[in-house]
């Protein structure tokens, strides 16, 4: 049996990896990473839009690009996902008919995906921090200041054993 | 036949006007919450126009709404007869059906919650009602059930002042909310999908909020095949002058002495050196003790005392005086001011356990996702799958 591996370079992201990197002013690193690879839903967009107006400018430029959802589709996917928003649900769809992978840190959404689609499609706000580092896009001493940063401007909060494995893994990039 | 087509414009219109009205707005503030012309509101609320996913995410936040509120029927074939016998109440008006619409999708997603997490509450309480054909019949089953289920809450003699809470304990889905204007108490519903639930308007003060909830409970623990009741001013005056039903002065029956023991008044009286041979000693300002001990209204205490026979009916004309007083008062609480503490416990346990995502929070709390996080960080909930 072969595993599906989702495409390296493409990521669906859900609001919450979008607000870590909003809020905290480091979005032009998530930008400079996929390179006009970095894709949401309209969904997704409305939860942020009253709150942070980088994103529209990185939408009209064309680094960010949005996926219309059909009202009747997020009828269909608010009662076929009802322990997630439609907004997250939808990049869950995406993710799957497309082949990219899901940038979230939520628990619910990693179990979710581990199950349905593998885990090689979670991309969390960890990953993306250890891959910036080892493209050359952040330097390694500064990354602990982007989580500081991220914790205090946009009440970033993640699971110790994760923190653990991030260190870990960044010690070693 | 072909299936009837769904008609989303039309459907979303209802449901954004029943939000708009149960928040108390008009369509010129909701049009500056959602950044639309006022036009467009009125298009949309008639169906004459569709909106778009980002423009329903917008109205599922101002209108403090989940996008199922928006999107998916209100109850399920099958399900419906309890809700029906709601919305065709006469004392139910169309700005009391918004209400009952909001009231609806938190009982749902309460279900959802509880059933997410396990929990087993669908018909929490026993059924005790009896039989009943005359007034005295009605009385008496009220009375004795409401002894039993003290017991069986173990709440022995003590004042029920938080009764929703106690309720709540018990796995009955209480929603507490303020309908400004409405001549509607409460209402209560019974279903296989929902279980049980009580509405109580918290316009009303709060004494009259808590026996709103017990004259509900009464009904829920008594009526044979309950589905769905409402408490309106009306009735309870039209019951002062014994022209309700059986059912209706069973339940009131069931209110006072669940909130009000006879054995806890004595006690209470007791305690003031008052005794059934010094009933002449009753006065107002002992009236005001016994309302502020067990949590209810001065005319609530008052029938009490005179269906005890503590007083006279005749007595009744020189304690009156004080309810006038009564009637400006009202609770200050907002429309959506809060959500039942049981169901705001559920939503962050089955965050917690990785059961639902911080979106959905977010949606359960009525909140949008930055609050959630911001709570989720500030209460340090950690997600572990269970």
């Amino acid at each position: 049996m072969s595993i599906a591996f989702p495409s390296d370079d493409i990521i669906i992201s859900d609001a919450n990896v979008l607000i870590n990197f909003l809020d905290s002013g480091h979005f032009e690193l998530l930008i400079k990473l996929f390179q006009g690879k970095l894709h949401i839903t309209d969904t997704v967009r409305a939860e942020i839009k009253q709150h942070n107006s980088e994103l529209d400018k990185a939408i009209e430029e064309g680094k960010v690009k949005v996926h219309k959802v059909p009202i009747e589709q997020v009828a269909h996917l608010a009662k076929s996902f009802e322990n997630f928003q439609a907004g997250e649900a939808s990049c869950f769809v995406l993710a799957k008919e497309k082949g990219w992978r899901i940038g979230t840190d939520d628990g619910a959404a990693k179990v979710f995906i581990r199950k349905e689609l593998g885990m090689h499609y979670i991309f969390t706000t960890f990953d993306v921090l250890l891959k910036a580092v080892r493209l050359g896009i952040i330097k390694k001493t500064e990354v602990e200041s982007v989580v500081d940063e991220m914790e205090k401007k946009a009440n970033f909060f993640y699971g110790e054993e994760d923190y653990k494995k991030f260190s870990s893994e960044l010690k070693k990039s | 036949m072909p299936k009837k087509e769904f008609n989303y414009p039309k459907h979303l219109g209802e449901r954004i006007r029943s939000a708009r009205l149960n928040l108390g707005l008009n369509q010129e503030q909701l049009a500056d919450e959602v950044g639309l012309p006022r036009p467009a509101i009125s298009q949309i609320e008639s169906g004459k126009r569709a909106i778009d996913s980002m423009e329903l995410v917008a109205f599922s936040k101002a209108l403090r709404e989940p996008l199922s509120f928006f999107l998916e029927p209100l109850y399920e074939e099958g399900e419906e007869e309890p809700v029906k016998v709601l919305y065709r109440s006469d004392d139910i008006s169309e700005r009391d059906k918004s209400t009952v619409d909001d009231f609806l999708v938190l009982a749902k997603d309460y279900t959802m919650l509880e059933k997410l997490l396990g929990l087993n509450l669908s018909q929490p309480l026993p059924s005790w009602g009896t039989e009943i054909k005359t007034k005295w019949d009605a009385i008496v089953d009220g009375q004795k059930t409401a002894e039993a289920l003290r017991g069986v809450l173990n709440l022995g003699l003590a004042p029920v002042k938080e009764l929703d809470k106690v309720l709540e304990s018990a796995g009955i889905k209480v929603v507490m909310r303020a309908i400004p204007d409405s001549k509607v108490w409460g209402f209560s519903l019974s279903s296989k999908a929902l279980g049980h639930c009580i509405f109580a308007n918290t316009y009303c003060v709060r004494e009259r909020q808590n026996f709103t909830l017990a004259h509900e409970l009464g009904h829920l623990v008594m009526d044979r095949n309950h589905s769905a009741t409402v408490l309106t001013a009306k009735e309870a005056q039209q019951l002062n002058d014994d022209l309700k039903v059986l059912i209706e002065i069973r339940a009131n029956s069931f209110a006072a002495a669940f909130l009000m023991p006879e054995a806890a008044i004595e006690h209470a009286l007791a305690k003031l050196g008052m005794s059934r041979r010094t009933t002449e000693q009753l006065t107002t300002v002992t009236i005001e003790y016994l309302r502020n001990h067990f949590g209810v209204s001065y005319d609530a205490m008052l029938w009490r005392l005179i269906n005890l026979k503590w007083i006279s009916k005749q007595d009744r004309q020189k304690f009156v005086f004080q309810l006038e007083e009564e009637k400006g008062e009202t609770a200050s609480s907002s429309p959506k001011e809060s959500l039942p503490e049981r169901y705001r416990n559920l939503a962050f346990k089955a965050y917690q356990s990785a059961k639902i995502s911080i979106g959905k929070l977010a949606e359960l709390l009525r909140i949008d996702v930055y609050e959630a996080r911001k709570l989720v960080k500030e209460f340090r909930i950690q997600q572990i799958p269970a």
